[in-house]
This record gives structure tokens, C-alpha cells and sequence, in this order.
């Protein structure tokens, strides 16, 4: 999808929509009790250091050189030799070998209730509110990639047995591109037990369901931004990944809560028309309309409209940054009041740009000036 | 095309993400019809609004263009915006199915009902797509308006 995003990643990432959230789901039905946006409790240490886990591109730099070298926690082990069991498939089954590792593991099945169960075992992906189609095609490759990594692993079991010694390149030394494969794969387990070890409660679940709830949950504190940005992005190269996304917002979160979530911002917004048509109600005497109507025609409307839409619900939050400049030129760019947003999410700019990729936004104008309002209305 | 004769949802979804009868996007009409709105509003109002209940009609006056300017740019396609039409014009047809739409997710979905447009009749599946869009149109909306404020207030010297 994004050329920026490293492929592997977003292949297990979108890899991963197909099955496997059963048993983190199972996982977080009991926490839901707790009530209020619950993964995001669940997860809240981690939005920080995540954060910075997941940008750090010299993360396995920072790493020592042997990585994972597992010393004793056992199901940690068990974990990397599944990983190094599947992983000896090819490049590209690598994402799917993972998956199928996720959906070996047992599957805490007692307290999904009969949405998530539908929507985790239908394997014809029946008709939900949301398209299904690429989830059709995850799950056949799902199943092809299951044989294949099967009879691979059937043949490298000899050698990956004592899975302990995961550098032990035997066998492989000779092959350049599994050289280069087995380094990629080091650095993602590496981050993957960075990870679990950040994130309370997640050891028990596959690797990439944390790291794909993490994402969730840094990029907005609020499923309601996520939301917005689902329902606003209509754009045909958005819609897999917001429809895999809110898949996942609806399998971690429920679908009670992404409802809850659906009026919040539906109010939100309402609320917000409401106080503006107030303030130019106040103020529209003053106006000039038909010379507005020459500087928004004027103001070049690439649509940026999906992060333009975005931008509003952030709004009303709060504390924007007060230091943007009015520039009437790009009305309709909204791609610094964005970046804003994140950084007032995480305070780290490095989040900004991997972010940006890493949803696929299609920020054509990384830098233009919107016209952030210093929205300093006190209603 | 066949998809066209088959289902009236997806006729509705196809022609608004192909948006046919709109070359314009989105957002240019809401604009253009929200300031046609805005510049008639302002010839009816006095320049300055001596009591709170002239403001406070004014400020009503100003949002019913907004909401009247939303639903007429996007026109009679959407469900939301056939309902807002019908409030515009006071013909209270409102089709009071008691319908709790609890098919499928069951919980909120009467919420939402009452807080889109037109949410009585429909099922829960095009209630959803009709908040999608809605929810769209709201945040153009918003922000068209807001960049009407921000650019009167600076082209202006006093706020």
C-alpha cells in the first residue's frame, strides 16, 4: 500500500486482521469490566515507550548485536521457536507463518460473546457491516501458506530443534537472502519481546496483536478519532487498512463501545456546528462572504480531505499548538495541524512521520501551513 | 450498469464514492452553499443585535443554514439529508418506525438513531453507512466554517 512502510510489517500487520484476535480477545473481555476505554488501560504504559520502539530505526542498533538470545523465560522459547520453526518458510509466507502460529495458539474461546465469534469464525468472511473481501483473501492465503509452512517446517525440524541457538546458521550460512531475511526476522522478534515485556497482559497472546493494539491505542487515545478517521476515509487506498483497523478496534474494544464511541463523535460534532455557526453568528455582520467564497475556491483544495477531516474531533479536545500561522492560501491543507495532533498525543516529532506511514495517510504536502485555529473559545 | 438496478444501498454508495452527479468535491459545495446561505442571512440581520433574543435567533438562524446548506449540497441521495430537507421544510413526515434496529450489535444503535438525521426507519447496516457519511459532511462542515472565522477574524483587525 505505502511505499513507505517497510512491507514486511505491514504484511503481518494486515496479515494478521484475518484470525488471530480470538484469544486477545478473549484476553481483554475480562479488563473490560473495568470499564471506560478499556484496551487503552490495558495498555497504557506502553503508548510511550512503544512509541519510541516502534520509530527508533536504529533500534537493533541500540539492541546488543545477539538479540534473542532467550535466557529463561520458557514460554518466551516456546514463543521464538515457533517463530524460527515457521520462519524458515520463504520471504513472503513469513507474515502468513506467523499467523498461523497466532491461530495454533489455544484460543480462550469461553467469553466471546456472538459477534466476535462471528466475526473470528466465519472463514467465508460473511457479509458484516464491513466489507470482507480482502479478509476472503487473507484467509485463503492463510490456508495456503499453512500447508507450505507446515511441510517446511516438517523439513527444517532437524535443525531448529535446539531452538535455543536461534544464530546458528546451519544450513543457511550460504544463502544471501536468507542471511538477510534471518536479520530482518531477529530484529522484528527482538522488538516483539521488547514489546511483550512492555505490555502488561500481552505475553500471552501472539506478538503482533500487541503490536497492532499499541499502534491503536497511541494513535489516539480515543476510538472515536479512529472513528472519525475510518468513516471519513471513503478513499479507495484507505479503505483496507481502515477497514482492517476497525476490525480490530471492534474485535479489542467491542462493539458496545465502538458505538458508544460512533455517538460520542457524532455529538462531539454536532456540538462543535453548533458553537461555530454561534461565533458567526456573532460576528458575521463583518464578513464579506463573497469574498470568502474567492479564497476558498482560490485555496487550492488537494484533497487532503481525509486528514482534513481528521482534524476537527482533535479540535475540541483541547490544547492545539497555538503557534500556527493563519495562512489563507492553504485553507484546506490540513497536514500541519496533524502533525500537531500527534505530537500532542506522544511529544516525540519522530512519531510523526512514521505514523504518517504507518496509516498510509496520504499526505501528498508533508509541510504546508493550515490554518490552525488557536481555539481559544471557552463555551 | 447492473449494480445500479440490483440494490438501492449500493447505488447509493456507488454513485458517492464515483460521485457522479459531483464533479465538485465534497467540501467546495458545502462552502459555496454555506456562504450563499450566510451572505442571504446577512441581509435580513440588523448589524448589531441589540437584545439576547435577537442573538440567540440569529445564532439558530445561522445553524439552520448550516445543517440546510449540509443536506441540500449533498442533496436528496443520502437518507440524512432527505431528512434534514424534510425538517427544513416542516413537513414532520417523520416515519416513527418504534423500530429498536437491535439485529445486529444491539446495544446503541437506538442512540444513533437519535442523534443522525432520518435514523428511525432504516436498518442497522445502512444506519451505519448513513453515520459514515454524516459524520463526513459534520467534520466538512465544521471545518468550512471555521475557516470562514479564522479568515474573517484575521482580515479583520479587531476580533
Amino acid at each position: 500500500m505505502d511505499p513507505e512502510l517497510e512491507p514486511p510489517q505491514l504484511q503481518f500487520r494486515s496479515a494478521q486482521m484475518g484470525g488471530a484476535f480470538d484469544d486477545f480477545h478473549g484476553l481483554i473481555s475480562p479488563p473490560q469490566v473495568t470499564g471506560g476505554s478499556s484496551f487503552t488501560a490495558l495498555l497504557e504504559l506502553a503508548p510511550p515507550q512503544a512509541v519510541e520502539l516502534l520509530v527508533t530505526e536504529d533500534f537493533p542498533a541500540k539492541q546488543p548485536p545477539p538479540p534473542p538470545i532467550f535466557p529463561t523465560d520458557i514460554g518466551l522459547i516456546h514463543r521464538a521457536s515457533k517463530f524460527s520453526v515457521f520462519a524458515s518458510a520463504d520471504n513472503s509466507l513469513e507474515s502468513n507463518a506467523i499467523l498461523s502460529v497466532s491461530n495454533s495458539i489455544p484460543v480462550k474461546q469461553e467469553e466471546l460473546d456472538a459477534d466476535s465469534r462471528r466475526n473470528s469464525s466465519s472463514p467465508a468472511g460473511s457479509d458484516q457491516s464491513l466489507k470482507s473481501g480482502k479478509r476472503k483473501e487473507r484467509e485463503k492465503k492463510l490456508k495456503e501458506s499453512n500447508k507450505k509452512s507446515k511441510s517446511k517446517a516438517a523439513n527444517d525440524d532437524g535443525e531448529e530443534l535446539p531452538y535455543v541457538h536461534v544464530r546458528a546458521r546451519r544450513g543457511q550460512a550460504t544463502d544471501s537472502h536468507s542471511l538477510a531475511e534471518r536479520a530482518r526476522r531477529d530484529k522484528i522478534n527482538a522488538r516483539m519481546k521488547l514489546l511483550q515485556e512492555l505490555v502488561p497482559g500481552c505475553n500471552k497472546v501472539s506478538c503482533h496483536n500487541c503490536l497492532l493494539s499499541i499502534i491503536v491505542s497511541s494513535m489516539g487515545s480515543n476510538c472515536g478519532d479512529y472513528l472519525g478517521l475510518i468513516f471519513s476515509g471513503h478513499s479507495k487506498r484507505l479503505a483496507p487498512l481502515t477497514k482492517c483497523i476497525c476490525r480490530c478496534v471492534v474485535q479489542i474494544s467491542g462493539t458496545a463501545m465502538v458505538l458508544d464511541e460512533i455517538i460520542n463523535h457524532v455529538q462531539a460534532l454536532q456540538r462543535q456546528v453548533e458553537f461555530l455557526s454561534m461565533r458567526l453568528a456573532a460576528v458575521s455582520p463583518g464578513i464579506d462572504f463573497d469574498l470568502d467564497s474567492l479564497f476558498t475556491v482560490n485555496g487550492s483544495s488537494n484533497d487532503n480531505s481525509y486528514s482534513g477531516m481528521f482534524a476537527p474531533p482533535i479540535c475540541t479536545e483541547g490544547q492545539l499548538d497555538g503557534a500556527r500561522q493563519l495562512q489563507l492560501q492553504q485553507l484546506w491543507h490540513c497536514d500541519e495541524l496533524h502533525q500537531s495532533v500527534w505530537a500532542r498525543e506522544t511529544d516525540t516529532s519522530n512519531f510523526i512521520a512514521p505514523a504518517n506511514s504507518l496509516l498510509s495517510y496520504d499526505s501528498t504536502s508533508a509541510n504546508s501551513g493550515k490554518p490552525v485555529a488557536p481555539r481559544c473559545t471557552t463555551s | 450498469m447492473s449494480s445500479l438496478s440490483q440494490n438501492p444501498k449500493k447505488t447509493l454508495s456507488f454513485s458517492s464514492t464515483m460521485k457522479n452527479p459531483n464533479y465538485n468535491p465534497l467540501k467546495k459545495r458545502l462552502a459555496s452553499r454555506f456562504l450563499k446561505a450566510m451572505g442571504r442571512l446577512k441581509c435580513k440581520m440588523s448589524p448589531f443585535p441589540a437584545t439576547i433574543e435577537e442573538k440567540r435567533r440569529r445564532h439558530r438562524a445561522v445553524r439552520g443554514a448550516a445543517y440546510a446548506s449540509m443536506a441540500s449540497a449533498v442533496g436528496p441521495r443520502r437518507a440524512w439529508s432527505r431528512a434534514l430537507l424534510r425538517k427544513m421544510k416542516g413537513r414532520k413526515r417523520a416515519r416513527r418506525n418504534p423500530r429498536n434496529v437491535d439485529e445486529r450489535f444491539g446495544l446503541n444503535l437506538n442512540q444513533l438513531c437519535d442523534v443522525v438525521p432520518g435514523g428511525e426507519g432504516m436498518d442497522s447496516r445502512s444506519l451505519l453507512n448513513e453515520t459514515a457519511h454524516y459524520i463526513k459532511c459534520l467534520v466538512a462542515q465544521v471545518q468550512i466554517m471555521r475557516e470562514i472565522l479564522h479568515s474573517s477574524s484575521s482580515s479583520s483587525t479587531t476580533l
